[in-house]
């Protein structure tokens, strides 16, 4: 199939449900959707000729022809009622927030033909924003199932204003299918703010899920990072970050347990764009055989952005030699006084650690378990949230169950 | 309870030991001295079953049984314990899991019951508190961040839970100071019965002042070539192994 026609299968089921999406009929929204329906097009589909998809097939548009597809993503919200958290769905915010909304909505991912499409085709979403110096305890969880053979483009918008403090968890699950979900969250980070965000890609088993999420810090702001990728078939999460004021923090971290038949693509670009932001980025990865992931983390410098502090670092563990590891650290520096350090290692368990436990008794495989769960462990430390975290290692250890051997 | 015969082990395709000899029996202390490079952590990790410890030729019986036809893991079943030179770091693996984990796979492996969870933290807690060990300790990861000499009582640690037939400790005195050799002496003397015996690989007199030998032997190039009693380390400290050996 040619590309051409491709894309013009999109735009026909864009023309055919943009009256039934949100901000139908208001004209800044139309305006929005074509801009973006138009520079989706003008991109196409992504190709590996392209730097940030270079390990991630795009071959799953090819093999399905999702544009005709209808959405099949349900968002179930989980959030108790705190003094200052205002929730709305995408609908009721462009309805009733129109001009807050513009702006947000407004925000590009230059470059990234599937958050062009997610613009065009937002059928659903939340609307999260947390008033100023409103700290919010319990967290708001939003779980995303995607069932049969269905597309879906979900928007959602986190706005946290100054001072203010939020807990988001994200989680997709889904059944067997090959459904694909395309969701873009955009996060705008007020003075003296902090987010916690949380998200847990469990996806079926035939599934594709391209996540892109674009974040402002602004100065004293603060988010953390922590995203779990266990499912799909092929899965993307590309974060963008852009540290906008003077001591704004981030903390990107991320683990990807990978298995045969998966493949786990994690893109990251951090903008240190002001003097004084310090940026800490930590992945893993743990793949079984025939098992296929990537790590990518871009950090931009730019020339104001003295004393800037960033961190990357990449750690993965092959439990088989089939297992295809890629790590790709990207510096650029325009400032002279920085200072950035990236380190990636790619290993088999520690041979050592192996002995030393066998020497005190402890089976082979109880051995090899027992390290995996550590490399696993360390790697959540980083979550500051105590039940996200012992919720994710309860999974991490059913996701090892069985798979020692590997 | 120990019998090496004619052991021949290859590192890295370079033999390392090159036909030793050694017998210990059930009750006694064995001290091995030597200098830097002769071999003595190779005979413990050939002992121990160190994959990349190549056994040429030779023999070791333990308790009746072929100790080289053992995985590890079924040594240390069987009662061997290594305590190592250089213990190693396990970053995400809490000390107390690991002593558990290892304690139940033990039991386990002589047909016994896991031990519940709170005879578990007594047994421990009394061990660490016997060798000086500071609890908080106990839930760090598995030697990461120790010092020298809190590593070596780590491995004291674990040799008073898992209470093995027999011990060969690697240097376990090098890089302790005075209170706390003294400390793991106590450990070691503590362990010692009818039925229990304990290899000590030590460059220093001064344990040997603690933990007073039956014999002490002289290891030089993959041999053993001398033998004697505990005045044999007093005549190697004053006179150094050229001398002797
Ligand atoms: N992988 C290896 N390849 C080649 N040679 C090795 C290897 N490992 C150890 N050796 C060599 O084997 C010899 C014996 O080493 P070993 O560690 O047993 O000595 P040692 O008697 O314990 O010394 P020390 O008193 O310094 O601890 C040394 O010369 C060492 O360099
Ligand atoms: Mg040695």
């Amino acid at each position: 199939m040619a590309k051409s026609t491709d894309i013009k299968a999109y735009m026909d089921a864009f023309e055919s449900a943009r009256g039934t999406l949100p901000g139908a009929g208001q004209a800044w929204a139309e305006d929005i959707r074509d801009e973006a329906m138009q520079a989706f097009a003008d991109l196409g589909l992504p190709t590996q000729r392209l730097e940030d998809w270079k390990y991630t097939s795009p071959n799953f548009l090819k093999d399905v022809d999702y544009a005709t597809l209808s959405s099949g993503a349900d968002i179930m919200l989980e959030a108790e009622k705190q003094p200052g958290l205002h929730i709305l769905s995408l609908k009721e915010a462009v309805a009733h927030q129109p001009d807050r909304i513009q702006t947000l909505f407004e925000q590009k991912i230059e470059g990234d033909a599937l958050f062009h499409l997610n613009r065009a085709m937002a059928s659903d979403g939340l609307v999260i924003r947390v008033e100023k110096g409103c700290r919010i305890e319990k967290p708001v969880t939003i779980r995303h199932s995607a069932t049969g053979q269905t597309a879906s483009h979900i928007h959602h918008l986190i706005l946290l204003e100054e001072r203010s403090a939020l807990t988001v968890i994200e989680e997709f699950t889904g059944e067997t299918g090959t459904n694909w979900t395309n969701p873009a969250v955009m996060v705008e980070i007020a003075e003296g703010a902090t987010l916690q965000h949380y998200k847990h890609q469990n996806a079926g088993p035939d599934a594709v899920h391209t996540a892109q999420t674009a974040v402002r810090i602004a100065a004293k702001g603060r988010y953390d990072r922590f995203a779990y990728f266990t499912g799909a078939a092929t899965a993307r999460d590309d974060v963008r970050v852009t540290l906008e004021g003077k001591d704004a923090y981030l903390s990107l971290k991320g683990l990807s347990l990978c298995k045969k038949g998966q493949s786990h693509d994690l893109i990251t670009c951090t903008d240190h764009a002001v003097a004084d932001t310090a940026s800490d980025q930590a992945f893993r990865g743990v793949l079984g055989a025939g098992a296929k992931a990537a790590f990518q983390g871009k950090v931009i410098v730019r020339q104001d952005a003295q004393k800037t502090d960033a961190n990357q670092s990449f750690k993965n563990l092959l439990l088989d030699r089939s297992a295809e590891v890629n790590t790709k650290p990207e510096l650029e520096i325009y400032a002279d006084d920085v200072k950035c350090a990236h380190g990636a290692t790619v290993g088999e368990l520690d041979k050592h650690a192996l002995f030393y436990l066998k020497s005190r008794g402890i089976a082979p495989d109880e051995a090899r378990a027992l390290l995996i769960e550590a490399f696993i462990t360390d790697q959540f430390e980083a979550i500051m949230n105590k039940s996200v975290r012992d919720n994710f290692m309860a999974h991490a250890k059913a996701w090892m169950a069985g798979r020692v051997n590997l | 309870m120990l019998k090496i015969e004619n052991l021949h082990v290859a590192v890295g395709g370079k033999e390392i030991l090159k036909g030793l000899d050694l017998e210990i029996e059930a009750g006694s202390v064995h001290a091995i001295m030597g200098p830097n490079g002769a071999g003595k952590s190779t005979l413990s990790y050939a002992l121990a079953g160190r994959d990349s410890y190549e056994v040429t030729a030779g023999s070791v019986t333990y308790l009746g049984k072929d100790l080289l036809e053992l995985d590890p893991h079924e040594r240390a079943g069987e009662g061997l314990f290594l305590g190592f030179q250089y213990p190693v770091e396990i970053p995400g693996v809490s000390t107390m899991n690991f002593l558990r984990t290892s304690l139940n796979a033990v039991r386990r492996y002589r047909g016994l019951e896991d031990m519940d969870a709170v005879t578990f933290l007594r047994l421990v807690k009394e061990k660490a508190a016997a060798l000086d060990m500071n609890p908080d300790m106990l839930k760090r990861a598995v030697n990461v961040g120790f010092s020298g000499g809190e590593k070596k009582r780590n491995e004291m640690v674990q040799m008073a839970v898992l209470e093995p037939t027999l011990a060969v400790l690697d240097e376990t005195d090098s890089g302790l100071d005075i209170d706390a050799l003294k400390v793991v002496a106590d450990g070691i003397n503590a362990l010692r019965s009818p039925e229990r015996a304990a290899l000590l690989i030590t460059h220093y007199q001064r344990l040997l002042d603690y933990v007073v030998p039956d014999f002490v032997h002289v290891l030089f190039d993959g041999k053993i070539v001398k033998s004697g009693g505990k005045e044999l380390a007093l005549e190697l400290e004053e006179k150094g192994y050229a001398a002797v050996a």
